[in-house]
């Protein structure tokens, strides 16, 4: 039975994992697990290869092998005739399998240690169903997609339209989580942002997590969403637990033979996500942010999915580029000082740290760096003042602050200190007023602490 | 083979067998069984025709096959590689056992994931039985040593 190359793409996910067989020159058949077997185009597909193994030795003196790749839903399998062409060691395709052993890798603290050496590339001469491998399922229990371009097109419309008609980073934000659950069921997602010292990203929208994943943060080249950041390329898991497996049976086989490795990082989202896909929300080359999804189920996130999602994730980076380059200033004069609603029977005590820029309410963590800095400004200001209400413009302005003179993601920094008083400090508000401007609305009887160290 | 490694072998592991042609061309099939003799030497390989067709024909052209045994929850992962003595019919004893190891299987596969009625459909007969000598092991689990031959003594025919 002759098959189409792209009608296996979700062979392709890794949930059952690939088998080779490849021969040397005296006709000694090896066969092996393989971890990735990559889609390359309807005639080619290319193997992962991480160690100098056998399998790749033999493929040096006789390019002829047979994959075998499973259906993850049907478990039918289905062999492909190969000839070896070539290794790839860079370029976009190196580049994209890499990145999903390095997100494996640097959750299981192998960063550096267990990486691609090489894509090798394969053509694919004849496709064959396994015919008798496995029997059918009946028919109830067979693969339900979701209903394709129509669902695409809805999705693009209605996060178009979120995104278009929204008046606010945080409304365009929070909106267009909440479109891609309404239509496609991605019931858990969030997009993180690069803070300021350009190492680490930190969360800004989030949805069916909760509000306590706003601030959360994640280091440049750490697990999924880390090494999407740092690789600016998209990258797709479909069986989480399954590569952990894969990457913690490497891990132990370096750790027998002596070597000392990393500790593993936990994951940040879901303790049980099967399914991960993060985006980086790129403009020209500067990365905006990254949009990452996932889900409980195994192979949630189908090719079909990157594509549309790619073209969201434009969107959501243009619209973050647009609502952080508006003009969002007034010339009108600060407003004058106004009487806060200050509860007189409750106080909260807010510390200081100079040398980290960090700041600590009531003894507990609350924010750093650049929105650290913003709040303590205007805590001064209320208190030496009595000042509440502020502009955009004088922040700006403020050398102090830190901000870079060209796109300061002054926008995301007030989102995120708004979100973490709102988790953390329920008592201090930030209230947008009107385009430009907020006000500091004070619930209780602040003290200020300044400290040199913790 | 040593004591653990037979009882390895035996256990209901992922069962991938690879072949080749007389002209080159390498084949896998995965196989639903294996049994150890008694001498840990020889293994007799369990291999469902509807699939086998290729392996079958491969060696009786060129008999050097082998055989990969994967736990599936840790990755650990050995291979065997011998020559292969004969090809026969599966027989009633077979087919108790490829039916016994497709349950075993089945639970192994189905604690990572894939439900066990799914993979309780694999086709297992008609099957051919295949012996084969062992003249190598080596280890294959994922990592800096895979492919390293394991210090075992195997008597060689």
């Amino acid at each position: 039975m002759s098959v189409a190359l792209h009608t296996l793409e979700p062979c392709f996910h890794g949930i059952f994992p690939g088998v080779v067989a490849t021969a040397d020159r005296d006709g000694t058949p090896n066969v092996s697990y393989v971890s990735q077997v990559h889609l390359v185009d309807d005639r080619h597909v290319a193997l992962s290869c991480q160690f100098f193994n056998k399998t790749r030795q033999n493929l040096d003196v006789n390019p002829r092998a047979t994959i075998e790749v499973y259906d993850p839903v049907t478990f039918q399998a289905y062999r492909l005739r190969v000839t070896f062409l070539r290794s790839e060691t860079s370029g976009p395709l190196f580049e994209t399998m890499a990145l999903r052993i390095q997100a494996i890798a640097s959750v299981t603290g192998m960063s550096g240690v267990f990486k691609l050496r090489s894509a090798d590339v394969c053509e694919v001469l004849v496709i064959e169903k396994r015919e008798g491998y496995i029997a059918e399922p009946p028919v109830d229990e067979r693969r339900n997609f979701v209903d394709g371009p129509m669902t695409e097109i809805r999705g693009l419309q209605l996060v178009s339209d979120r995104i278009s008609r929204s008046c606010g980073l945080e409304s365009m934000l929070g909106g267009s989580l909440a479109a891609l659950d309404e239509v496609f069921g991605f019931s858990h997602s969030m997009i993180l942002v690069p803070d300021e010292t350009g190492t680490r990203l930190v969360t800004l929208a989030s949805h069916g997590y909760g509000d306590a994943a706003i601030g959360a943060e994640v280091r440049f080249g750490e697990g999924l969403i880390g090494t999407v950041a740092q690789g600016k390329r998209l990258v797709r898991i479909a069986s989480l637990d399954t590569e952990l497996r894969y990457g913690r049976a490497v891990r132990a086989e370096y750790a027998s033979a002596g070597d000392r490795l990393a500790a593993e990082i936990p994951l940040p989202g879901l303790p049980d996500a099967q399914s991960q896909l993060a985006i980086p929300l790129l403009m020209q080359d500067r990365l905006i942010g990254v949009l990452a999804l996932e889900c409980r189920d195994t192979g949630t996130f189908a090719q079909w999915h990157e594509s549309f999602l790619q073209i969201l994730a434009n969107q959501i980076a243009a619209g973050i580029e647009r609502m952080t380059d508006a003009d969002d200033d007034d010339d009108e004069p600060p407003a004058r000082p106004s009487a806060s609603q200050i509860s007189v029977n409750r106080r909260i005590s807010l510390t200081y740290f100079r040398n980290d820029d960090c700041v600590f309410v009531d003894g507990e963590y609350l924010i750093r760096n650049v929105p650290a800095k913003i709040l303590w400004k205007l805590l001064r200001a209320h208190e030496t003042s009595g000042r509440n209400e502020f502009s955009n413009r004088e922040l700006r302005l403020d050398p102090s602050l830190g901000l870079p003179a060209y796109k300061d993601n002054l926008e995301s920094r007030l989102i995120l200190l708004r979100k973490r008083l709102e988790q953390k400090c329920p008592d201090l508000r930030l209230v947008p007023t009107k385009r430009g401007r907020f006000a500091l609305e004070v619930g209780a009887k602040v003290e200020l602490v300044e400290r040199e160290t913790a | 083979m040593p004591p653990e490694l037979v009882t390895f072998c035996e256990t209901g592991r992922s069962l991938l067998v690879g072949t080749c042609s007389a002209d080159g061309v390498p084949d896998c099939v995965r196989a639903v069984g294996v049994r150890v003799w008694p001498d840990a030497s020889h293994v007799t390989i369990l291999i469902p025709q509807a699939t086998g067709a290729d392996a079958a024909r491969n060696v009786r052209a060129n008999p050097r096959l082998a055989l990969t045994l994967s736990e599936i929850p840790s990755h650990r992962t050995m291979q065997l590689k011998g020559d292969v003595l004969a090809v026969r019919e599966g027989g009633d004893d077979d087919r108790a056992r490829a039916t016994a190891y497709r349950s075993t299987f089945a639970r192994e596969l189905g604690s990572v994931g894939p439900p066990i009625e799914l993979v309780e459909r694999l086709g297992i007969w008609p099957l051919w039985a295949v012996d084969v000598a062992i003249r190598m092991v080596f280890a294959q689990t994922p990592g800096p040593t895979a492919g390293a031959r394991m210090p075992v003594q195997v008597k060689v025919l």
